[in-house]
């Protein structure tokens, strides 16, 4: 039995700070999905007031808030401690009684909660004793940490301040106020800190990543290039597509930095296109750095691990230690900078005097070296000063452990206390007359808990057959949706959007633009190629031309999510012609589409991208009134034979000047949308990172 | 799938279906488990109560065995079968509650619908906030494990209120919803994807739960 709890605190002019439960029993695709009311409000406590860092009135205040928190947790947990050791019989829901032992398992929170809540500094690991100049390093050696063993030193630390070596290490880090957690019977404290990808690598990594890019690009003059692309990304199911510059975004959150690490290897590798001499090295490896880093993430987002998985994700952890040091020298802080300037001036008084005594004819040239020289000595010290010691690039080394000790990552994201807020706290705030809030959004919560748990009740009966009169079963179908997320099972290909312009392959002629000639060659070609001898359609042009067409405008395909056996998304793929789509330029998406075997085109294994360029219905009124369903694409070839770039690790795709420029497919063999980033004129990079699937499947 | 049929109302439109050769999701599949699961009962490992301390795991004896069956477990179930509404007295009772509390409307706009002569207090069972209240009180057969206690914390310059619920009423709350009854998982297990590696997916299915339960 384990319990799982879930703490954040949501900002606004009004806080609040709610623990959440939840049981580990239930697994996390149904525990964490919205509609499964399995998470729920433990506590609502009351934010303690800000203090500021120096005085010694706040100081002692402090020690007070830690002492309160103590104890208002430990009333919390105190049901749980009598039972952690003689276990508890509960009912459960298959109607057996179980002897239990329900004792918290993980804690969820951001790092400044985790390390308020542990009794640590800001920069302390809650996991291990990790010391602060090593936080940059992949070390993962360190030693566990032991609450209890703090709590037995640290009174002797404050009156006699002797203390061994070993015990000094120990206790740096340690904060103010001791770990909530320690006295927790059976619970072991250590291992409550769960590894969150939202604060770690999206808001974290990601973000001190795109500093260093940015600072990258501008001394390489890319920036602009890498705002062209920015802006000119193609959409994709589940991608927002940035409609502003890079640069022009001023804030940027969970949601978009998920985005970002979709794309931004792409970008990158396009920014980056045709290195000058002396780049090519530099680029190779920020672009090698980033990459590790971007897989490391989309490792991290698979559900379902093997030990192979968890090998590549210590691999591109690895990898991107080894390479980060490209981005050292953007990792300046203001002090550094500080001493930056004044060693510039210092070289540069000293140079003055030297210069005054020199030929004039000399002094340009000498003036040049000089300037070179500086630069140098200036990147040096950069170098030497900046680090990569901050506790989010340490947190990313128990990740690999993690999965083997727990499970999966995303279960255990903080994203899932956010819908928590918005349901249980937020909409009680809003409906409250802000008057005693608190009283009044624990009290709202639970009317509307009791009525969705009994539909969730009924809902379950529902699957089980039993004896549920009609309409009730009626109202539970229509009430379903609003309640739990029923995906329906849609597996078949859907053409929608018929133009009414367009009844027979002539008018479809002179709408596309794609002649006569081409439509009828390829027609026959699609015939004999893919239809049983007996029902291919008539080879004579004439007859081709009476057969009733229809021109549609979406294609919906159910693609299989990753991962899931029985869990589709839907791709529509849209081919507006030269019509707008929603006022925003016309449409014509790039898909996949099944054009060999697995060994064919390395690493796109037997599939190419395509442009879609007209969704077909041609009725054949000879052959039993058949109805096929085709597209008209525009196919790509891969270059390079489909192999990875060694620079950036994705594929490169062109349209062949002598290429087909439009090619009839069967629309069963259309696998899905792609993701493709303009590289240049007739060439494309496939972004095979826009998400788990492709990432899975490009390789 | 009927809106693509509401766009072409030719009646023949159904004869389309055959002609497009899906992919079939098994073979497309590499990541497809194999569902070989080897479930394993519980057996008792021995108990080490000596320290909680950090890097120790401590094994729980019996934990997750099945120690008897719920009282009027079956009656219940039944219950909930034969009169799915209760206590509300009708669906329409139900689905206006429901449509009153998941639309947000305010204790007096509800007083106004009944008073103003709108709804008919008859036949839903009940005519005010108040007395649909008391409703939805009975609704949850469990809500006893929900209840709010209300604390107060002094922090040297003010009494604050503070809410909390029983923590081991939430524990008890889930693992009694038959809602959950299919997912919920009661012991540690081993999964093997199509070549035999072990997976790490679920909780249940890393070391963790191994070390303290089994």
């Amino acid at each position: 039995m384990s319990d799982q709890t879930n703490l954040t605190n949501f900002s606004g002019d009004k806080k609040a700070w709610p623990v959440y439960i939840t049981i580990g029993n239930l697994p996390s695709a149904r525990r964490n999905s919205p509609g499964s009311m399995a998470v729920l409000l433990l506590a609502l406590l009351p934010i303690p007031p800000k203090l500021s860092k120096s005085s010694k009135a706040d100081q002692r205040q402090r020690k007070i808030n830690a002492d309160t928190l103590q104890d208002v947790f430990e009333l919390i947990f105190a049901p749980l401690q009598d039972v952690a050791h003689t276990g508890i019989a509960i009912d459960c829901a298959d109607g057996k009684v179980r002897q239990c032992f329900p004792i918290l398992s993980a804690w969820i929170a951001d790092h400044m909660e985790n390390v308020a809540l542990h009794g640590l500094k800001t920069n302390a690991c809650p996991k291990c004793e990790v010391p602060t100049h090593e936080l940059g390093t992949n070390a993962r050696s360190h030693r566990t940490r032991d609450y209890a063993r703090y709590q037995r030193y640290k009174p002797e630390n404050q009156n006699s301040g002797s203390e061994s070596d070993d015990d000094h290490i120990m206790c740096d880090n340690l904060g103010i106020g001791q770990n909530i957690f320690h006295r927790l019977d059976r619970v072991s404290a250590s291992d409550l800190y769960k590894p969150d990808m939202l604060h770690t690598i999206y808001l974290g990594l990601f973000k001190h990543m795109m500093d260093w890019i940015e600072g990258f690009l501008k001394k390489h003059g890319r920036l602009q290039a890498f705002d062209d692309v920015w802006k000119a990304l193609p959409p994709y199911p589940g991608f927002l597509v940035p409609k502003k510059a890079y640069r022009e975004v001023t804030q940027w959150q969970g949601k978009e930095m998920r985005n970002l690490g979709r794309c931004i290897l792409g970008v990158l590798a396009v920014a980056l296109r045709q290195p000058g001499g002396a780049q090519v090295i530099p680029f190779k490896r920020a672009l090698g750095c980033v990459r590790a880093l971007v897989d490391f993430n989309m490792m991290a987002q698979y559900r379902s691990h093997t030990s192979d998985t968890i090998a590549y994700m210590e691999d591109y952890l690895d990898q991107f230690h080894k390479l980060k040091d490209i981005f050292l020298e953007f990792r300046v802080t203001k002090r550094t900078q500080d001493k930056v300037d004044k060693q510039r001036k210092e070289i540069r008084r000293q140079r003055a005097l030297v210069i005054e005594r020199v030929a004039p004819s000399l002094r340009r040239r000498m003036r040049d070296d000089n300037r070179q020289e500086e630069n140098d000595l200036c990147l040096d010290l950069v170098r030497g000063e900046s680090h990569f010691n901050f506790i989010k690039m340490h947190l990313l080394s128990h990740f690999c452990d993690h999965i083997r000790q727990f499970g999966n990552i995303p279960m255990y994201s903080t994203e899932i206390g956010e819908l928590a807020h918005k349901t249980q706290i937020k909409d009680g705030w809003r409906q409250s007359n802000k008057n005693d809030a608190a009283r009044q959004i624990v009290h709202s919560y639970g009317r509307q808990h009791a009525i969705r748990m009994r539909l969730l009740n009924l809902e379950s009966l529902k699957c089980r057959d039993a004896d549920l009169s009609g309409d009730v079963l009626h109202h539970l179908d229509r009430t379903a949706s609003t309640v739990t997320a029923a995906a329906p099972v849609v597996r078949r290909r859907v053409l929608k959007g018929r133009r009414e312009d367009v009844s027979n392959v002539v008018d479809f002629s002179r709408i596309s633009g794609v002649s006569l000639e081409i439509i009828y060659r390829e027609l026959i070609r699609y015939s004999r190629h893919n239809l049983p001898a007996a029902h291919r359609l008539p080879e004579d042009h004439a007859m081709l031309r009476s057969l009733p067409v229809e021109l549609l405008t979406q294609l919906e395909i159910p693609v299989l999510a990753f991962q899931e056996a029985d869990v589709y998304e839907i791709h529509r793929a849209r081919s507006t012609g030269d019509l707008h789509f929603r006022n925003q330029g016309s449409r014509n998406d790039w898909v996949w589409v099944q054009a060999g075997t697995e060994e064919m085109y390395g690493a796109l294994r037997g599939r190419l991208p395509a442009k879609l360029v007209a969704l077909l219905k041609i009725r054949d009124y000879r052959s039993d009134d058949t109805v096929r369903r085709v597209a008209g694409v525009q196919m790509l070839t891969p270059v390079n034979s489909g192999r990875l770039s060694d620079q950036h690790g994705l594929v490169t795709v062109q349209m062949r000047e002598d290429a087909r420029g439009f090619t009839i497919v069967d629309i069963g063999t259309i696998l899905g949308l792609a993701h493709l980033i303009q590289e240049e004129d007739r060439r494309w990079l496939i972004n095979s990172r826009i998400d788990l699937r492709t990432f899975n499947e490009v390789y | 799938m009927e809106s693509s049929v509401s766009h072409n109302p030719d009646a023949s439109e159904r004869q389309d279906s055959d002609c497009e050769s899906d992919p079939g999701p098994a073979g497309s599949e590499p990541d497809e488990f194999c569902r070989d699961i080897a479930y394993e009962s519980d057996t008792e490992v021995f108990d080490d109560a000596t320290s909680p301390s950090a890097g120790k795991q401590i094994h729980y004896e019996g934990a997750g065995q099945v120690i008897g069956d719920v009282d009027g477990f079956e009656h219940e179930y039944s219950n909930l079968c034969d009169d799915p509404w209760a206590p509300f007295n009708s669906e329409q009772g139900f689905k206006l509650a429901s449509w009153f509390i998941e639309g947000k409307v305010s204790k007096s706009r509800i007083n106004q619908y009944f008073s103003s002569g709108l709804g008919d207090a008859e036949s839903v069972g009940y005519s005010s906030m108040h007395t649909l209240e008391n409703h939805l009180r009975l609704l949850d057969p469990y809500s006893q494990y929900l209840q709010w206690f209300e604390g107060q914390v002094e922090d040297g310059q003010r009494t604050l209120p503070f809410f909390y619920r029983n923590a081991l009423g939430c524990v008890r709350y889930l693992l009694r919803q038959i809602a959950y009854r299919d997912d919920l998982v009661y012991a540690p297990r081993h999964e093997y994807d199509s070549t035999g590696q072990r997976i790490y997916a679920e909780m249940h299915t890393a070391d963790w739960w191994w070390d303290v339960q089994v």
